[in-house]
């Protein structure tokens, strides 16, 4: 059984937005509405060894193991995949956004009518895969993962900064990545076990993999 | 050169849960309470049938009233009827909302049920009648299911602010005592004023509402107290919401003050020695009311995420305008 | 997988207290876990639908990276659901950047262009009233006005992509209908005051594409006044600087302001604007003094060895024989000795006797009469003065660092300094760009592992020239770089070139005006300064007033891409007859059209070529296929251009004729093919026939089938050729074959700028100087860049946006709308540093005027503090401003840079310069 997990390695996001562009597109998201991406790469700026730095910092869902958006579902429209991927059900969702309520990381948000609305126009009525308002959410890109695909974000990613894998493959460079101990993941205080991981550098001989 | 990952840090509240829920989150505690202080005090206390027929009806037009504004909320509300399915329970046991609902549908039928014969005397014969000798008979059992569910509720609406764990101001033991406390508290009240505006029954049972809500407002200011002081400060979220609330005057002189100082004096006062007019405690009754509003609203918007990563210049994603940037 | 209860033991819970950049929340979560939906329970309501692939080239940067389309097909109707890389392709594998993944949006805009259009009677340009119209009304309407227009009134502007893909179509156009006058955004704006001084070395030109720089095989990289290779994002080359940067390569970054590429770099130098040349000349000398050069590149492939001497104006010439060879100096014999004049190598003479090049001639060497010394021996004296502490003052970089960069950029095994993309800042940027590749090529990073590569295709078009040239049935378009930029200068700077006897307007301006005076350029190819000058009725020609009255823009947007002022003014103007506008959105510049013509969109067309993959330096193939059929009333550049051929010179066959004068091609067939078409009711017979002729010459170069060929295309998108490493072994520029420059030899000394020089007599002027020289930056009229600015005074400089392509309506789609508007004022906003601001009152996100000191432009932004930038500069990305409410989510976002930009162009090429001036801030 799979255990996907991703490496995000900061030293090379350039901050392009590629990802941004690719997910909003294969997943069909509200992206007239900036507040509504599955992911984002945020622009920071501050001061490390007395100088101005920036930085690009990518986020997306954690898909975490312990998954507090899950336990409060009152309906089941969403559920963590034996794989890992946690994911909504639109057509069971009923929108009461107790899930966006419950994760610590901001990874939900609504797609209401308007938003279903806009879509019929933007990505084609006959091609909509959301018909109904519901809480969406980063999924590692099931539909993708389904046919043998990389993530969107993933595959288009230009620094390769986003990197994908299985961490029950001894191989992938996620899993060797994430074995250096070098890989850090989001308020791990809370216990909800990420699968998203940060590097700040690739460590050493992991390079070219 | 060092090599650990530099994370930055937003601090943001939530409007997701506001204006609707808040009020959902009103109605149903003090509705809960009202049906089962209602039925508490007509089995034990001799409460007037009027009395308890204003309390269960009210509640349950607030329980009723607070469920529908939850449904308004919900993105699609087409898919609500999941929830309503009684064996839900079995298929998603982990989401109070799960539990919340059935103990609200559960409280309202019972409630209904319990006070059906006080409603209409049925001529002798008829369904109708046998129905009601039927809920005389159990009206024992029906009384404390009713009360079992209606607490229920009110616990509920706590417990669920209580599973989003990224949030100190909600994830933590006292928020389910606290709205429990406070949804009586509102009952109290609420049956008071029925009491003295409406029905000027000022007998016994007014007095020893008066006494048993002093006990929850001192109950609610110790809760508070320990929550601000013993909770908050464990954490960065906690701390900030700690922030937010010590600094809005609306907290400060609209709840702790208005809402729950006054009132405890006024009722004090008048436990001590009675007032010559019911002004003072109807005025108690409605700054509780008013303060049981008031506390869950700035417990909802008073409630602090913090995210690992800073967004320059954007409000955060959620929408709040509360958005600080701390750099470590 | 089976649920567990939360496994905060105290381990993890201790780990999280440690690795947390937050407290620790007091209460430990205690939700409980139950066995979840296992998969086959779950919903798959995300069905997937039969779907193909289309395999196409981007069309938003001028990185032409290979674009694979899946459509979707669903109850009978086809819609492109997704762009990716091709990972077929070597140039950028699978993947896209946010502007290539949002190209398919193009075909779906609502603001999209559907069909022809006509401006309606009564309104005026810029309004935006449109009718719409039939092709065939178009093109009346178009002839109706052009028979009071005579050819020589007419003028062809063609945008980056037009350029890019089209030159042989579009020059072609131009001279079949005897028009005279192109103009070409690219150049002016772009490319040609930057690359023109690479290019004196190399000989190299392909608009955008010159060179690839092989960032994974590097181990030090240098880049200046540059950030779209890397973080503006250049996927081809992003791809290969994220390979470096995992290597820990380093990095070092000239940029007054944190650019993406600063943000990745090891050392980020906060240069003072315009003051790069100055870095680069002092580095330059300090590589030359210590001896930091690659011998045998030097030696054996550059001019470097070669004799010359100040001739009677005191100007360098290179000494030659009577017959033009050019000498050097035998270091064994110490004899003087001739080399042949075209070559790739120095170690052998005319009489095939071996040499062995000396850089450095004794003192006093001296022949017949001239005092001579090596190139080497004049630049480096030309050098003397530019010492690190010279270039501290002017960049504010203190002089060690600058040693010591210089330092280990010499002792790097495969140092690279990125060549630079945009010119179009500084009148400097020229001799920056040629001082940047003087020292590439000292240290021999030119077509080799770790340094410049150039494109695989640009390699074999050189070689086809190289051998074909002189020989019978060899097209003048055949040429490949500079040749090829030299004979289109005198194609239409060339009077006798033309029946009707009139050479460009941009010539006779020149000639028309003051030596050096503004907008006096010594080679005005392909830019617009004259355009206004011939719109107003300013220019005479023989005593015959030369009057600009006719415009075709394709695929250009110059009322934002270009000095707004001018063009503004000149297509507002009535004595402009006729504005035509080609595109596919609407545009600022479209606002101004008479006549719009639709264009199919890059993913709704067959292209009429074969081309290379860009600046892949594997030799693979590639070309544009349709997607989907095209969605609206829209048609074919070729198709455009034969019609309007047929409308302006009467007959339409004088465009196919034309194209095998000048490439090649077999006009009759091509004529026969297109009638074959149009009977078969083919949409764009003659783009196809095109099409068909030329993946025919190819099949045949390649002995394999023309089907075959189009097979692989349309199923694979690339049909790869050759390796990288075996054509660098093989054809490597100057190491195996010459370059394409007049000697063959990577031109320390520049012929290009020589010529220049002599025919213009400009002998003391540093723009024209055959060696590498300082000129100073204009910012600051007769002040020096040191001195102190006033309160409000900055330094204003720009870069190109990620998200968006040049000030293009692809800042209109959606995605990127979206995203633009998550970064907020990062990207919309000046950046101002917070000092500053305090000092001036200005808060952050304060509506702010800007007033360009020189043209006296105003502009207003708002203001986003950082102190990601220098004190003394502003910032502002590039790419937004668009005015038109046709493009209804751009429109009125952001501020457009050109509004203040001013007009001030460059002596050699004529190219703009925006960022020459100094802004004065005041708070709204
Ligand atoms: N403000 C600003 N000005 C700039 C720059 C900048 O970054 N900002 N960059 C400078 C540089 S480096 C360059 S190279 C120039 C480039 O300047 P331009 O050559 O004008 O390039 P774009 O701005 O991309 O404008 C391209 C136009 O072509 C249209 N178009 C797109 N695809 C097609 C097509 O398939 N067919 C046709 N017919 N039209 C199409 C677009 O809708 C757009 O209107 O701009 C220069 N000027
Ligand atoms: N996203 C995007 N990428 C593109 C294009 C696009 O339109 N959009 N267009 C393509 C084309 S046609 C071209 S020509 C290239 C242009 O690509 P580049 O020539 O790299 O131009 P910019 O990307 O604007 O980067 C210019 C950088 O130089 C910095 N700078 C400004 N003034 C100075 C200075 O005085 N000294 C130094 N050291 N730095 C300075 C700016 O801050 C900015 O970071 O981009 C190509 N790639
Ligand atoms: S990140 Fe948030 S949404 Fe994603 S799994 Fe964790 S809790 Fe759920
Ligand atoms: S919004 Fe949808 S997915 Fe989230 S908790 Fe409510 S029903 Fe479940
Ligand atoms: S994994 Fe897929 S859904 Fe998640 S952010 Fe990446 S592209 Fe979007
Ligand atoms: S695509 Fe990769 S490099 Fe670009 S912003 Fe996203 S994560 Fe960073
Ligand atoms: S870099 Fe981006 S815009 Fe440029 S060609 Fe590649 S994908 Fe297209
Ligand atoms: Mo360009």
């Amino acid at each position: 059984m799979a255990h996907y997990a991703m490496v995000i390695n900061v030293d090379t996001c350039v901050g392009c937005n590629a990802c941004m562009a690719a997910c909003s597109q294969a997943n069909q998201t509200p992206v007239w509405d900036s507040s509504k991406f599955r992911t984002y790469v945020h622009d920071e700026e501050f001061k490390k060894d007395g100088r101005w730095v920036r930085q690009f910092f990518p986020r997306l869902c954690n898909q975490c193991d312990n998954p507090p958006c899950v336990t409060v579902c009152p309906t089941g429209a969403t559920w963590k995949e034996p794989s890992g991927p946690v994911r909504v059900n639109p057509d069971v969702c009923m929108g009461c956004e107790a899930c966006a309520m419950a994760c610590p990381y901001d990874a939900r948000y609504p797609i209401d009518r308007e938003d279903v609305e806009q879509a019929k126009a933007y990505y084609g009525e006959e091609f909509l895969k959301r018909t109904h308002p519901a809480v969406d959410k980063c999924d590692f890109c099931w539909d993708r993962l389904q046919q043998g695909l990389e993530p969107a974000c993933v595959e288009t990613c230009v620094a390769h900064s986003r990197i994908f894998g299985d961490l029950d493959k001894p191989d992938d460079l996620v899993t060797k990545i994430v074995a250096s101990g070098k890989a850090k993941t989001l308020l791990p205080e809370l216990g909800t076990g990420p699968n998203v991981y940060y590097v700040d550098k690739l460590p050493e001989g992991l390079a070219n993999e | 050169m060092n090599e650990t990952l530099h994370l930055l840090g937003t601090v943001t509240t939530q409007n997701r849960w506001a204006g609707l829920v808040i009020w959902y989150l009103f109605l149903g505690g003090l509705g809960a309470a009202l049906v089962a202080i209602s039925i508490f005090s007509h089995r034990y206390y001799k409460a007037s049938a009027r009395l308890t027929l204003w309390g269960v009806i009210s509640g349950e037009v607030g329980l009723a009233v607070g469920s529908l504004l939850l449904l308004f909320h919900l993105l699609d509300p087409s898919h609500a009827w999941r929830v309503l399915l009684p064996w839900n329970v079995f298929l998603n046991p982990t989401a109070w909302i799960t539990w919340g609902t059935q103990f609200l549908i559960w409280a309202m039928v019972f409630g209904l049920l319990y006070i059906w014969p006080i409603l209409r005397e049925p001529k002798a014969g008829g369904r109708e009648h046998r129905v009601a000798e039927i809920c005389r008979r159990f009206a024992g059992p029906l009384a404390w299911l009713t009360i079992v569910m209606s607490i229920a509720v009110a616990v509920y609406t706590g417990l669920l602010l209580r599973s989003f764990p990224a949030v100190a101001l909600w994830h933590n033991p006292v928020i389910p005592m606290l709205f429990t406390v406070s949804a009586l508290s509102t009952g109290l009240a609420y049956l008071l004023l029925v009491q003295y505006a409406v029905l000027r029954e000022h007998g016994p049972l007014a007095r020893a509402y008066e006494r048993f809500d002093i006990l929850l407002i001192v109950i609610e200011m110790i809760l508070i107290g320990f929550l601000l002081y013993g909770v908050l400060p464990g954490s960065g979220s906690g701390r900030a919401s700690a922030e937010l609330l010590m600094g809005n005057m609306g907290w400060v002189v609209g709840f702790l003050v208005l809402g729950l100082l006054v009132p405890l004096l006024l009722e004090i006062k008048g436990s001590l020695r009675a007032w010559n007019s019911p002004a003072p405690v109807m005025l108690a009754a409605v700054l509780v009311l008013i303060g049981g509003y008031l506390l869950r609203h700035y417990f909802l918007t008073a409630g602090v995420y913090y995210f690992p990563w800073t967004n320059a210049h954007h409000l955060g994603v959620l929408g709040s305008d509360v958005v600080t940037h701390v750099l470590h | 997988m089976t649920w567990q209860f939360p496994k905060m033991t105290r381990r993890s819970f201790l780990k999280g207290t440690g690795a947390s950049a937050f407290g620790v929340t007091l209460y430990r979560p205690e939700w409980i876990k139950l066995p979840g939906p296992t998969k086959d329970e779950t919903a798959d309501w995300g069905q997937t639908w039969k779907t193909r692939e289309a395999y196409s080239i981007c069309n938003y940067c001028s990185s032409f990276c290979s674009v694979r389309a899946t459509i979707e097909e669903r109850n009978g109707y086809e819609r492109i659901v997704k762009l990716g890389g091709n990972p077929r392709s070597t140039l950028n594998g699978d993947k896209l950047c946010a502007r290539g993944q949002s190209g398919f949006r193009q075909v779906y805009s609502v603001d999209r262009i559907k069909g022809p259009m006509i401006r309606v009677p009564g309104s005026k340009r810029g309004e935006w009233a449109f009718r719409s119209a039939s092709w065939e009304e178009a093109y009346a309407y178009i002839a109706s006005k052009a028979k009071a227009i005579k050819p020589y009134e007419w003028t062809v502007y063609g945008g980056w992509s037009t350029c890019s893909f089209y030159i042989p179509e579009t020059f072609t156009f131009t001279l079949a209908n005897e028009i005279p006058n192109l103009i070409t955004s690219p150049t002016q704006n772009c490319v040609f005051n930057g690359h023109l001084g690479t290019n004196s070395l190399t000989g190299n030109y392909v608009v955008h594409g010159e060179v690839i720089e092989d960032y994974g095989n590097s181990d030090y990289i240098i880049a200046c006044i540059g950030n779209a290779s890397i973080g503006g994002v250049s996927t081809c080359r992003a791809v290969r600087f994220a390979e470096a940067k995992e290597k820990r390569t380093k990095v070092i970054v000239l940029d007054p302001r944190a650019s993406e590429t600063a943000s990745k770099a090891d050392e980020w130098l906060q240069v003072r604007p315009g003051s790069d040349l100055a870095f680069m000349l002092a580095m330059l000398r300090e590589l030359m003094q210590g001896g930091h050069y690659h011998d045998t590149f030097v030696r054996v492939h550059s001019n470097l060895p070669f004799l010359c001497y100040r001739d009677e104006h005191n100007a360098w010439q290179l000494y030659r024989s009577a017959n033009g060879e050019p000498a050097v100096l035998d270091a064994a014999s110490g004899q003087l000795c001739f080399l042949p004049a075209f070559s790739n190598r120095n170690d052998a003479d005319v009489a095939g006797q071996a040499v062995n090049p000396a850089l450095q001639a004794p003192a006093g060497f001296a022949q017949d009469g001239k005092a001579l010394v090596t190139v080497f021996q004049a630049q480096l004296a030309g050098l003397e003065s530019y010492t690190p502490e010279w270039a501290e003052k002017i960049t504010s970089i203190p002089a060690a660092t600058i040693r010591r960069i210089s330092a280990e950029f010499g002792a790097a095994k495969q140092p690279l300094l990125q060549p630079g993309w945009s010119g179009a800042r500084y009148g400097n940027m020229q001799m920056l760009r040629r001082t940047q590749a003087l020292i590439q090529g000292l240290v021999g990073g030119i077509d080799r592992a770790g340094g410049w590569l150039f494109g695989a295709e640009w390699r074999n078009q050189v070689a086809y020239m190289q051998n074909h040239i002189g020989k019978p049935g060899f097209p003048p378009m055949g040429r490949a770089g500079m040749p090829f930029v030299e004979w289109t200068a005198k194609r239409f700077g060339d009077p006798n070139n033309f029946s009707h006897g009139f050479p460009a307007w941009s010539v006779v301006h020149r000639d028309s005006i003051e030596k050096l005076s503004a907008h006096w350029a010594a080679m005005p190819t392909s830019t617009d300064v004259g355009f206004l000058p011939a719109v107003k009725g300013e220019l005479k020609y023989k005593g015959k007033p030369y009057q600009a009255k006719a415009i075709l823009l394709n695929g250009t947007n110059p009322m934002r891409d270009a000095r707004e002022k001018v063009w503004k003014d000149a297509l507002s103007d009535p004595a402009l007859e006729l504005v035509v506008v080609m595109d596919v959105m609407a545009s600022d510049t479209g606002a101004y059209a008479d006549v719009i013509l639709p264009e199919s969109s890059y993913l709704e067309r067959d292209e009429p070529s074969i081309y290379g993959n860009g600046v892949n330096p594997d030799d693979m193939l590639i070309t544009r296929n349709k997607a989907i059929e095209p969605l609206f009333d829209t048609q074919t550049l070729p198709d455009v251009f034969l019609k309007l051929t047929g409308v302006l010179s009467g007959d339409e066959h004088n465009y196919p004729r034309a194209l095998e004068r000048f490439t090649g091609l077999p006009a009759d067939r091509l004529i026969a093919l297109t009638e074959k078409f149009r009977a078969q009711k083919v949409r764009d017979p003659f783009n196809q026939a095109l099409r068909q002729v030329r993946f025919e010459g190819k099949a045949e170069e390649l002995h394999v089938a023309p089907d075959h060929l189009e097979k692989v295309l349309r199923e694979q998108g690339v049909y790869p050729v050759a390796q990288a490493q075996e054509l660098l072994d093989k054809g490597g520029m100057p190491w195996k074959r010459p370059l394409p420059t007049p000697s063959g030899r990577a031109e320390f000394f520049s012929t290009l700028y020589g010529d220049m020089r002599d025919t213009f007599g400009l002998y003391d002027n540093p723009f024209f100087d055959v060696l590498a020289t300082y000129i100073p930056p204009r910012e600051r009229a007769n002040k020096a860049v040191d001195a102190p600015l006033e309160d409000d005074e900055f330094f204003f400089t720009f870069g190109m946006v990620p998200t968006v392509s040049h000030c293009s309506p692809n800042n209109d789609f959606l995605p990127l709308v979206g995203i633009n508007a998550f970064r907020g004022d990062v990207y919309h906003g000046v950046w101002m540093h917070p000092d500053r601001a305090k000092h001036l009152g200005i808060r952050q996100g304060q509506k702010i005027e800007l007033r360009n000191v020189v043209s006296g432009e105003r502009t207003e932004a708002s203001a986003y503090l950082t102190h990601l930038t220098r004190e003394d500069t502003l910032f502002m990305y590039s790419g937004f401003g668009a005015k038109t409410p046709a493009l209804r989510y751009a429109s009125g976002v952001g501020t457009a840079l050109n509004r203040i930009t001013g007009d001030l162009t460059e002596p050699v090429s004529g190219g703009t310069s925006n960022q020459e001036y100094t802004v004065r801030v005041r708070a709204l």
